[in-house]
């Protein structure tokens, strides 16, 4: 072994590749598939995610062995087996958890069927299309010992073509963000710092100030800036002391499968124009202070916890439905950046869990208790100010290069797919209803309506059970 | 005419009928006697025909085609122009030629309705499951124009029960046009799902909604699969005969007589064997029941009665024995003393039948050792837990009778274990704790698990118990019940089935009949045994499945 530099490129616990074996030994296998898919099922009828399993601990046994033997090459075999036996368990948890909620997430699609070929791509409904792309990461990634993390990420995403990549997009963030959960909880706490506007810009400005006091400084305040950024990030992820390119390897899939993005491996984009894990924490605080919970959640794993209790299914729907919601505004993004490059954006995102945040606050003004009707224009309306509040409006508007305005969203907006996959999901207390005259058309059977109507005691018990 | 060319006449006939027939020649040879056929009878009684949506569903060999025949004779008279076509006509078309055929069709329709007042005109698609997914667009557009000409249009769409593509035509093609609402309701998906699901376990053969009717051929018989219907079943098929041999041309009233008479002498016995064919399993999703005659299977359904007839003829010797002797044990069996049973001999007879009655997808574990049911690996977790809370290791823990079901369908072998249990009553009417902590003790090491395909059946005797069930799976696990544990009532048996248990349990069922009798005893308790929802759950699990692939 002389010569051979004794560092490990990634560190095994939070190296995605190992995260990718565990998931591709999981859905390779067809009986193992089977069973959770049927458990998929219950999952999002009673929010059991079946980890009594004997398929779940059988498993769980076998791939810890597959793991050392997969990565053998690439790490010290000792520290790797005893790193396996330290954390294969929790690995192989949520490997399990992320396949279910993957699949929860495609059946849900099919049962309100819309969403797919719009929200998501159509590949997102086949779970076998994975398998050979996981193979050929880490394929890509064992092949030599050493090799960058990003750089076998960005070989597989040149060998696929935009195309392709866009379409695998979804399913490999979902996997990683389920995965990962720990790491991106570190993501999450920074942009909600951002989001609520916590940044101190005058006290950076001052001490770049002052350094341009010192001979010899060059004054550049977004260098200053962005550093600051980085080194909120680097507390948040716990980083302690760490690279952070050591959160960019947990983060991997998220961050570097970008169509969108010229240069993904950088920072910038990611503090402060980033979406997808923008907006999930934005949803969730949100969310949660609606509801009255005392301290904020942003752990991904609470989100997707077995549920209990009457409303345990439904619960389990709802909580994938807000965890698919940031998913569905990055991959609009990126399509549209596949599709056209320049001019306005011809499709723009409003995901279910705009509306139920957009519902949740208007269950708040008009009381926990009994009905109310919201025209559509109006909830639209609360949706802009709740994105120009939170500052994904501004985020968006970037992406998208296009104004972004209540009359944009009603022509262009996702707004009926999105409440389709609520209503049709089978979530309680939310319902269309004709007011004036029928302006939109809810798919699958296009039934005209102009205004939500909304049962408060029937919908807030749902949501509060999300995380109760 | 000789008695026996009077038999060989009917016998030929009955072949020709029960052969693959087109709606012409259907309609040619069924002239007489179509007011007289139960069947149709009770579909005319339901007042089905004067809806303007009417879809008919069975399983293969249910007599869908032949119930469009009647159709014809019914609208005729009231002065439809009845126009039939068969979906499989459109095969090898592209989605878009088969399309604009369709249209081309109602459109050709279409135009006399709306140049002559007077005109009314039903249009019957046969086997529209085949192709519905090909014709989507213009089946929702042809059920606006049905509304556009209400009373004076009518769609009669016919499909069978197994094709994946008929719940697509009644999830979404359908439930999607536009004026779905007027039809069905509101949640047009929801409520036809509902209706369909609902219909075979509730024996309802007619389910009328706002402006269409639901024709499900199946629930008509399904209404006749209880040991207390023998005798009714007994006078169907009599009328099924005598339906057939008055469409025999040429036959003299003699001959009619003859062939009547001798099925009477023996119409119980004959219903006993009807009653031994299994209906299926729709798979997936599994909660759809449907009959089903396929290849030498006997099905509960027009085919399958008129095969029968076939065979009583044709066949006296072999099927007229058994039919004697099951006409003997019918008449034993209504003379039984009336007296109660327990969960512990429903459990015996489900494991003796499953045995007797020659199912080879069914095998009965008597006694067997849970445990082996779960993987090795499972199994030293288990026992390394056990170790450490115990002491004592390598306990292999509680035995059970388990019912293995192994079937093929659609090409997937599927294998599942019907753990039996029950809550015990003392004396004194309480629930034993002992069965209690048995139930806590088999669902703690994971025997049910739905994903798994492992089913705990707990046999219960009252209701009241339910709570006891509550308390022995525990808290945490009651959502469960319903899904992979399983309350099964037995107090929805009635005393004929009762003494039927008993009857097995003792063993007294004629050798020669054994197979059908044992047969007949599944197929009637598993459809009675029904959990708190009234839905009969051990027969989703314990029945054939059947699944035609797109």
């Amino acid at each position: 072994m002389e010569g051979v530099a004794k560092r490990t490129v990634e560190y095994i616990v939070s190296d995605p590749f190992v995260d990718a074996a565990f998931v591709s030994y999981l859905v390779s296998n067809q009986e193992w598939l089977e069973v959770l898919t049927t458990q998929a099922k219950i999952y999002s009828e009673i929010g059991d995610l079946g980890e009594h399993l004997s398929t779940f601990y059988v498993y769980k046994e076998k791939a810890k062995s597959y793991i050392i033997d997969r990565f053998k090459g690439v790490y010290n075999e000792k520290l790797l087996e005893k790193e396996i036996k330290r954390i294969g368990d929790e690995k192989a948890k949520r490997a399990w958890r992320a396949v279910m909620t993957l699949l929860v997430s495609q059946q849900l699609m099919k049962k309100a069927r819309t969403g797919l070929g719009e929200l998501l791509p159509e590949e997102y409904n086949k779970l076998e299309y994975i398998v050979p792309v996981l193979y050929d990461l880490i394929e890509e990634k064992i092949k030599q010992k050493g090799r960058g993390a990003h750089n076998a990420v960005r070989e597989i995403f040149k060998k696929y073509g935009k195309e392709r990549s866009l379409n695998l997009a979804p399913l490999l963030w979902w996997i990683n963000l389920i995965m990962e959960s720990e790491a991106f909880e570190g993501v999450l706490k920074y942009h909600f710092l951002v989001s609520k506007g916590l940044v101190p810009m005058n006290v950076i400005e001052r001490l770049e100030e002052e350094l341009s006091n010192i001979e010899g400084h060059k004054k550049d305040l977004e260098y200053m800036r962005q550093e600051f950024l980085k080194a909120l990030l680097s507390r948040c992820a716990e980083l302690r002391g760490q690279y952070i390119n050591k959160l960019q390897s947990a983060i991997l899939f998220v961050k570097l499968w970008r169509v969108s993005v010229k240069n993904p491996e950088a920072w910038e984009w990611f503090l402060k124009k980033e979406i997808l894990t923008y907006t999930l924490p934005i949803y969730l605080s949100e969310l949660q202070s609606l509801i009255g919970l005392a301290k904020i959640k942003l752990n991904i794993s609470s989100l997707i916890l077995p549920k209990s209790g009457v409303y345990s299914g439904l619960a389990s729907t709802l909580s994938t439905l807000i965890l698919m919601s940031p998913l569905f505004m990055q991959y609009i993004i990126e399509a549209q950046h596949v599709i056209k490059s320049g001019g306005e954006a011809s499709i723009m995102p409003i995901t279910p869990a705009d509306i139920i945040v957009a519902i949740a606050r208007a269950v708040k003004s008009h009381g926990e208790t009994g009905s109310f009707i919201i025209d559509v224009h109006d909830l639209i309306e609360d949706i802009v100010k709740f994105w120009s509040e939170k500052g994904i409006l501004q985020r968006l508007e970037d992406h998208l290069k296009s104004k972004i305005t209540p009359e944009t969203l009603i022509t262009r907006g996702t707004f009926v797919t999105s409440l389709a996959l609520i209503i049709n999901t089978g979530i309680w207390g939310v319902y269309t209803i004709t007011y004036k005259r029928p302006e939109f058309r809810l798919p699958p059977r296009m039934d005209g309506f102009d205004s939500i109507y909304v049962r408060a005691e029937e919908f807030l018990p749902i949501l509060k059970s999300v995380w109760g | 005419m000789t008695s026996s060319s009077c038999i060989g006449s009917f016998t030929s006939f009955v072949r020709e009928a029960t052969g693959r027939l087109s709606f012409d020649r259907l309609e040619m040879i069924f002239k007489e006697a179509l007011d007289e056929n139960p069947v149709f009878a009770e579909i005319g009684r339901s007042g089905a025909l004067g809806k303007n949506i009417i879809i008919i569903l069975g399983g293969r060999g249910c007599g869908k085609t032949l119930l469009l025949r009647y159709l014809k004779y019914r609208l005729d008279k009231e002065g439809w122009k009845f126009v039939y076509m068969n979906a499989t006509d459109i095969a090898g078309l592209s989605q878009k030629e088969a399309e604009k055929e369709f249209q081309d069709l109602i459109n050709k329709h279409l135009s006399s309705l709306a140049s002559d007042l007077n005109e009314k005109i039903a249009i019957a698609i046969d086997d529209i499951g085949e192709k519905a997914d090909l014709i989507k667009d213009a089946l929702k557009k042809a059920v606006e124009e049905v509304r556009r000409y209400e009373g004076r249009l009518k769609l009669i769409l016919a499909s069978q029960t197994e094709r994946p593509e008929t719940m697509s035509l009644l999830e979404s093609i359908l439930p999607e046009a536009s004026v779905a609402h007027m039809f069905f309701g509101e949640s047009p998906a929801q409520a036809i799902r509902d209706s369909f699901t609902k219909s075979y376990i509730k024996g309802i053969p007619v389910i009328l909604f706002r402006g269409a009717a639901l024709i499900n051929l199946d629930a008509y018989w399904s209404g006749l699969r209880s040991l207390n219907k023998v005798a009714d079943l007994a006078e169907i098929i009599e009328k099924v005969a005598e339906f057939y041999v008055k469409n025999v041309k040429n036959m003299p009233s003699k001959c009619i007589g003859e062939v009547l008479e001798s099925v009477k002498r023996i119409k119980n016995g004959l219903a006993f064997v009807a009653l031994s064919s299994l209906p299926k399993v729709r798979s997936p999703p599994g909660d759809i029941i449907f009959e089903y005659k396929g290849g030498q299977d006997q099905a509960l359904n027009g085919l399958g009665i008129a095969e029968l007839i076939y065979r009583f003829f044709a066949e006296h010797n072999e099927l007229g024995s058994i039919a004697e002797s099951a006409e003997r044990f019918y008449n034993q069996l209504k003379n039984a003393v009336k007296e109660d049973i327990n969960a512990d001999d429903v459990e015996e007879v489900l494991l003796i039948a499953s045995e007797r009655s020659k199912l080879d997808y069914l095998k009965p574990l008597r006694g067997a050792q849970v445990i082996t049911l779960l993987p090795l690996e499972k199994v030293q977790q288990l026992q390394q837990q056990q170790m450490k809370e115990t002491g004592k290791g390598r306990k292999r823990g509680p035995q059970a009778n388990i019912i293995e079901v192994r079937m093929k369908s659609g090409g997937q072998e599927i294998l599942r274990h019907i753990i039996l249990a029950s809550l015990r009553t003392d004396k004194r009417g309480y629930t034993a704790s002992e069965s209690v902590r048995r139930i806590r003790r088999l669902v703690s090491m994971g025997a049910p698990a739905e994903a798994e395909k492992r089913f705990l059946v707990v046999l219960i005797t009252d209701r009241k118990q339910l709570k006891d069930l509550y308390k022995a799976v525990g808290y945490e696990n009651i959502h469960r019940i319903g899904r992979d544990i399983l309350p099964i009532y037995l107090s929805g048996l009635s005393e004929t089935e009762k003494a039927f248990i008993r009857f097995a349990k003792s063993g007294a069922i004629p050798k020669e009949v054994s197979e059908q009798i044992y047969r007949a005893v599944i197929v009637t308790l598993l459809l009675s045994l029904r959990d708190d929802h009234d839905v009969p759950r051990l027969a989703y699990l314990m029945l054939p499945s059947v699944s035609v692939a797109r």
